[in-house]
């Protein structure tokens, strides 16, 4: 009887991932889904976009010149000038950066707190109702408004928009987690490992999180699209990154001002936000298909 | 029936009291002291102090926690220090205009997306389902304050058809009230549009393979007839949870619109609050909103154990 608990029980169910990234179809079957290929093209291109966009740009996205402001699309300027003589090309590239960092953090933070918030509320009967309690006061405002609300309260920067929108979408990915671990906690490989000794806390990391892995991803894929969307929006109205930042909600937002002379100014902007968005959104549809065929989208 | 309202009815009483201990200490994580950010940077000793004295900063936190709910219960948001008024009465004035706006939105968005995911689904798999399946999600991923812009760019500046923001009461002259709220209505509906429809082409989807569907064809009632009177009338229930979903989507949408197209509705004013830093209006209007919010949540819960009485039971 010497720690039967640590040895067998881990096999009796594969890992998720396993079925993703191995020998298994699960990768052949995700590309098969036209919407995953255009999802993950776009999301590709973005990456792209975001790591050598900026190679083809001879100019600095803060630099300015004042004898080329508010010059048209043209071979100098591909997408034009700004009010600055700031090159928008330059700008849309680097603002790539910046929303796919704001996204990627977003989905990290969100996913570990989701995830564990969401598999605690499940697994461990005695604490569901006060986690979910919490989390539908906070689900009672919504998730743009109360981001707009804690920017405003912890002042615009990165990191505030990036906690900002974590703790908006927390909440919702918990309950998504849940349901899922509501069902996986009735399984029999969790009896087994229960049965077998296992402790609470090997039971709900071992099995019971990464079998709720499929919803979790799909769920962060469109946690992802919705990151992009709010930052743009908070940028927009004042409460996201600073201005000299190019982000592209900043773009769009200076663009309002000058939307007589210089149209270019904020349809670039906007026109890499909807293909980001709808990038991600595509791969989280494909994703769901595959992963997750009960989940709809809810949000 | 009344058991299971009365039981969705104390259900909601923890959440809004949750929901006004965060609105509460939303107040709380300000980094320093409201009161210096809301004086300015030029503000003298003596006028911080001013400040911090009629919030009450002063006080020990539970006497203001108290102070908070004890004004709640009287209906009392607080007072908003840059537009000089009651906070409560800020609110109501701006109800009816971004009310307005929402019901007109969702006037276009419901008929639009009921008809765009009954076709989507009938004949599902062809180019007409790609082309409206493609719109809808063009819809949910298109920012709105940008679209808002370009609609401003093409309708006002261009073909000079719509003017390109503020607003005119209902009351005073309808047609420029029309006028005036369509490009927002628009903008605020494409997002609408875009869940609404998804959400219809699913469920007609799922009941299309319905016996009773079948059954219908059989006796040779014709196509429309099929799908509205047997398939959509089944389809409506679940359609009408996601209004209560809608809701948000509304709400922020309309912070953004009413910011684009310069209307002064409830959306503008909380803006604007945190534009100004005007802690007491931010708080307040943050808890309109969330009760709104539960509230309306509340009712769609009703009406959908109204309209499915298996729920009752849950």
């Amino acid at each position: 009887m010497t720690n039967i608990s640590t040895t067998d029980h881990t096999d009796l169910q594969p890992a998720p991932w396993l079925a993703l990234f191995g020998e298994g179809a699960m990768s052949r079957r995700l590309f098969r889904s036209p919407t995953f290929a255009v999802g993950f093209s776009i999301v590709a291109l973005l990456v792209l976009a975001a790591t050598i966009g900026v190679w083809f740009s001879p100019y600095q996205p803060n630099s300015m010149d004042l004898t080329a402001r508010l010059a048209a699309p043209g071979p100098q300027h591909w997408f034009g000038t700004d009010n600055f003589g700031r090159d928008i090309f330059t700008r849309v590239a680097v603002g790539s950066q910046m929303s796919l960092l704001v996204g990627l953090l977003v989905v990290v933070i969100t996913g570990i707190g989701g995830a564990l918030l969401g598999a605690l509320a499940g697994y461990v009967r005695a604490l569901d109702n006060i986690i979910m309690r919490v989390m539908d006061a906070f689900m009672a405002f919504p998730a743009m408004l109360l981001a707009i609300a804690i920017t405003a309260a912890l002042g615009p920067s990165l990191m505030n928009v990036v906690v900002a929108l974590a703790v908006s979408y927390i909440p919702r990915t918990a309950r998504i987690v849940r349901g899922t671990a509501l069902v996986v906690r009735e399984q029999q490989y969790v009896e087994a490992a229960l049965v077998a000794g296992a402790h609470t806390r090997r039971v709900l990391l071992v099995h019971v999180l990464p079998n709720c892995l499929g919803s979790l991803i799909v769920q962060l894929t469109f946690v992802f699209a919705y990151a992009v969307l709010a930052e743009a929006t908070l940028s927009y109205l004042g409460v996201g990154l600073p201005p000299p930042a190019p982000t592209w909600g900043n773009g769009i937002a200076s663009g309002r001002e000058y939307i007589v002379e210089a149209w270019w100014m904020s349809l670039f902007p906007g026109l890499a936000i909807t293909f980001a968005v709808l990038g991600f959104n595509l791969l989280g549809d494909g994703l769901r298909d595959v992963l997750d065929p009960h989940l709809r989208a809810e949000t | 029936m009344i058991g299971y309202i009365m039981r969705r009815l104390a259900a909601a009483v923890p959440v809004l009291l949750m929901v006004s201990l965060l609105a509460f200490l939303l107040m709380q994580i300000v980094p320093g002291d409201p009161a210096y950010a809301m004086a300015g940077s030029d503000a003298s000793v003596t006028e911080i102090e001013a400040i911090r004295h009629d919030l009450g900063l002063d006080r020990a936190w539970y006497l203001r926690l108290a102070d908070w709910y004890l004004a709640l219960l009287r209906g009392d948001l607080g007072h908003s220090y840059t537009l000089r008024a009651d906070v409560a009465d800020l609110i109501i004035e701006r109800i009816p205009v971004t009310l307005s706006i929402a019901l007109y939105s969702l006037l276009i968005a419901i008929p639009c997306s009921i008809a765009m995911g009954i076709v989507a689904a009938r004949f599902r798999g062809k180019l007409i389902d790609l082309g409206i399946m493609t719109t809808a999600l063009l819809g949910v991923s298109l920012p709105n304050f940008w679209i808002g812009i370009m609609g401003i760019l093409f309708f006002s500046v261009h073909l000079g058809w719509l003017p390109s923001g503020g607003y005119v009461p209902m009351g005073e002259d309808i047609g420029g009230w029309i006028r005036s709220m369509t490009l927002p209505a628009l903008v605020l509906g494409t997002m609408q549009i875009g869940l609404l429809t998804r959400i219809t082409r699913s469920e007609m989807l799922d009941i299309m393979h319905k016996d009773y569907v079948r059954t219908a064809r059989a006796k040779g009632g014709s196509e429309l007839r099929v799908l509205v009177r047997h398939a959509l009338r089944n389809a409506l229930v679940p359609i009408v949870t996601v209004i209560g979903l809608l809701f948000g989507m509304i709400v922020t949408g309309a912070v953004v619109v009413e910011q684009v197209f310069s209307i002064p509705g409830v959306g503008r004013l909380i803006v604007q609050a945190i534009l100004t830093r005007d802690y007491p209006l931010i708080q307040g209007t943050l808890l309109f909103v969330a009760g709104a919010f539960v509230l309306i949540n509340l009712l769609v819960d009703i009406s959908y154990a109204y309209l499915d009485p298996r729920i009752r039971q849950a």
